[in-house]
């Protein structure tokens, strides 16, 4: 069948490997991907684990669906204790890998230990050995990849991989593969750079046996139609998630100048259609039919004719209006660094915003700043901010540090501008209009995020029947109020909940965001996860079944958390999100900030049907239902 | 705002939607002249710069500054 596929313990300091099983009741249980990542995180570290030291495990894996006929199957995902925030790290990632460990026989790797020199994984056709890799030492992402590619004499394997930011663990340093794939969130780069391994490289010819190959094949085809008859899906075809720029800031939806405004004036320069300039056609991660991802040649500054992919909508916020700038070839140039030095674009623009903010206010000057002038909207600035904090240089030092601790160091009150959650930047979104947003953010297993929980099509105002449609007992039964206004309180918290069900879910198949209702509801979600794990793998699960292994995984999440201290107060906005207005927008977006006392009934709601009690710790009951209050932690 | 009252819409064909774009400003559909760069808002008279996926297909791409 199709999960043949086996866990690997990597012991990288006493260089063993150990190969396992994995139990059908545990892929049952947990899926894959994401959710058995969970499983494994929890079970395999003791409780304070240093997360850059060689007790944190780190997690590799495919999703259940991985490299199957399943729309967009090739999401890999990483976890690890966050050197970040020190909650769950955990980071999805496109490309060719994830199928390609699979067809190398491996779904999940658990990697722990530290090896005592620079090395690197090859997987090859069920072997895995531990390489000697001081000669990658310091080469950044394309060159590493370039070279592993030429020292294993084939073009066509498949390669995870940290550059310097990672090896100087860079506090928000990615895990990439080609040009711009990042598991960007979390810092999963420093954990990689802390065991002193530079990449995992995979290559299979294994064969996955598809249970009911003609209909999975058939059914695979009609997904993909319906995906690609949505309007979004043209829309990305032509733009990638750059489209949504325009959009957002026109109504009032976007951070800028770090969080003194919600909107760009004069921020043209930065949407999409510009890309049309510089534009070299476009790519996709495995499996994929909308190829939403840019190829590009820089045309101007310092990196002019240099060839990279991208940029995403978070860079054009990370590098554009939260900083001030509104030059689409600085966010062009910054994001081609972090993907070449192995950043999140996110974190790191959020740094430099933050770091702009308190020059601008006096808080710092250039005394601390190494001369720079971190005035909004210097382009140049912002530029060698990324430089110096890829290396850790000057200033840069400090930021590489990650919000709390950078705050920690500046002092001067600098903390109450950062906009942080759990320890970790948000997006340059603004949730000040969207109650709903702002408690997704608040709430999120690993930090202030839009890829957790965010239930993104809340702010289309839909229709109530559509709304009913994707949320009402889809699977699972709620009786409570669904309201399609984007400025209510009222039955967000269920959305929100419904979203992370939906979202773990993806996660743990190994399948993309954007081929579920995340931008659209016209997109699969529980049903089709049901028919489409029948169909390749021959696993009768219910749609029920899977939001129960979703809430299972995401339960584990929660529950590792608060194993590393997480309590309610972690599950709050920053405070300026409810003292300070929206300055600018559209009316509908413009005077707003969150109540309060809503907020906090939101909150409780959002626990109650979680079934966590007013602390947010999941009840007894839940655990037990669940099956996860007793379970051994020695199956794998 | 239109959406709430949008609460039965009728079944549109994809050519439809894909001729239609949704004010920004008050959430109401309507279609604009084809090819055109920019267009007014029938409801709530809102200007928005446009852009086109294809000959057929369009989205607001942001506010149109009248001169």
């Amino acid at each position: 069948m199709a999960l043949n596929g086996k866990l690997a313990v990597i012991d990288l300091s006493d260089r063993s490997v150990s190969i396992k099983e994995i139990p059908m009741s545990v892929r049952k249980r947990f899926l894959g991907g994401r959710g058995l990542d969970a499983y494994l995180l929890y079970n395999y570290t003791l409780p304070g684990s240093d997360p850059l030291g060689p007790s944190n495990v780190m997690i590799v894996s495919c999703g259940l669906l991985g490299g199957l006929l399943a729309s967009s199957s090739g999401r890999c995902h990483i976890m690890a204790r966050s050197p970040l925030t020190g909650f769950v790290g955990s980071s999805n990632i496109g490309g060719y890998f994830a199928p390609e460990l699979r067809f190398a026989g491996f779904d999940h790797l658990v990697i722990r230990g530290r090896a005592a020199i620079p090395s690197y994984l090859w997987i090859n056709d069920g072997r895995i050995e531990i390489r000697d890799a001081a000669h990658l030492w310091g080469k950044d992402v394309f060159e590493t990849q370039a070279a592993l590619e030429q020292e294993l004499t084939d073009r066509a394997v498949q390669t995870l991989c940290i550059g310097p930011a990672g090896e100087k663990l860079v506090r928000f340093a990615t895990v990439m593969t080609g040009f711009k794939n990042a598991a960007g969130r979390t810092g999963l780069g420093a954990v990689m750079g802390s065991k002193n391994l530079k990449a995992i490289v995979a290559r299979g010819s294994g064969s996955l046996d598809i249970a009911h190959p003609e209909a999975a094949l058939e059914y695979n085809r009609s997904i993909n139609e319906r995906i690609l008859a949505t309007k979004i899906a043209g829309t990305m075809q032509k733009w990638g998630t750059m489209f949504i720029y325009g959009g957002t800031n026109a109504i009032g939806f976007v951070r800028t100048n770090n969080f003194l405004s919600n909107q760009l004036e004069d921020g043209e320069g930065l949407e999409a259609e510009n890309m049309e300039d510089v534009s070299v056609g476009h790519g996709a991660c495995f499996g994929c039919q909308v190829h939403c991802r840019h190829r590009y040649v820089i045309k101007e500054g310092a990196y002019a004719g240099t060839y990279a992919e991208g940029p995403e909508y978070s860079s054009q916020g990370a590098f554009g209006s939260m900083v001030g700038c509104r030059d689409l070839n600085t966010v062009l140039a910054c994001n081609h660094l972090v993907n070449r030095d192995g950043m999140d674009t996110l974190e790191t623009g959020n740094m430099i915003a933050w770091a702009m903010e308190l020059f601008e206010k006096g808080i710092i000057t250039l005394a601390d700043t190494d001369g720079i002038d971190l005035r909004f909207g210097n382009d140049e600035a912002v530029i060698e901010m990324v430089r110096r904090i890829a290396g850790r240089v000057g200033f840069g030092h400090i930021l590489a540090e990650g919000p709390l601790r950078a705050a920690g160091v500046v002092g001067r009150g600098s903390e109450d501008y950062l906009i942080q959650i759990k320890g970790m930047s948000n997006l340059h979104s603004d949730e000040r209009p969207t109650p709903a947003l702002a408690l997704g953010i608040a709430t999120s297993s690993r930090g202030a995020d839009h890829i957790r929980s965010r239930p993104g099509i809340d702010v289309y105002n839909l229709p109530l029947p559509t709304l009913e449609r994707v949320y009402r007992d889809n699977p699972a039964p709620y009786a409570g109020p669904l309201v399609n206004r984007f400025d209510s309180y009222e039955g967000k918290a269920w959305m929100v909940l419904w979203q992370e069900h939906n979202y773990m879910a993806v996660d743990a198949l190994g399948v993309c965001k954007f081929h579920t209702i995340f931008m659209s509801p016209n997109l699969p979600s529980f049903t089709e996860f049901s028919r489409m794990v029948e169909l390749n793998t021959g696993l009768c699960l219910t749609p029920l079944q899977i939001w129960d292994a979703a809430n299972r995984s995401y339960t584990l999440e929660r529950m590792f958390n608060i194993r590393e201290g997480l309590t309610r107060a972690h599950d709050m906005l920053p405070e300026r999100y409810f003292t300070v207005p929206t300055p600018a927008g559209l009316p509908m977006a413009k005077g707003k900030s969150i109540d309060r006392d809503r907020f906090e009934g939101m909150l409780d709601e959002y626990y109650g049907l979680h079934e966590w009690d007013a602390s947010g710790t999941p009840t007894p009951q839940l655990l037990e239902r669940l099956g996860i209050g007793w379970e051994p932690t020695d199956v794998l | 705002m239109l959406g709430e009252e949008d609460t039965q819409p009728k079944e549109r064909s994809r050519e439809e939607r894909d001729a239609e774009v949704r004010c920004l400003g008050c959430l109401g559909h309507f279609r604009p002249p084809s090819g055109a760069d920019h267009a007014d808002c029938p409801h709530c008279g809102a200007s928005w710069r446009l852009t086109w996926l294809d000959a057929h297909s369009v989205k607001i791409r942001g506010p149109w500054k009248k001169s």
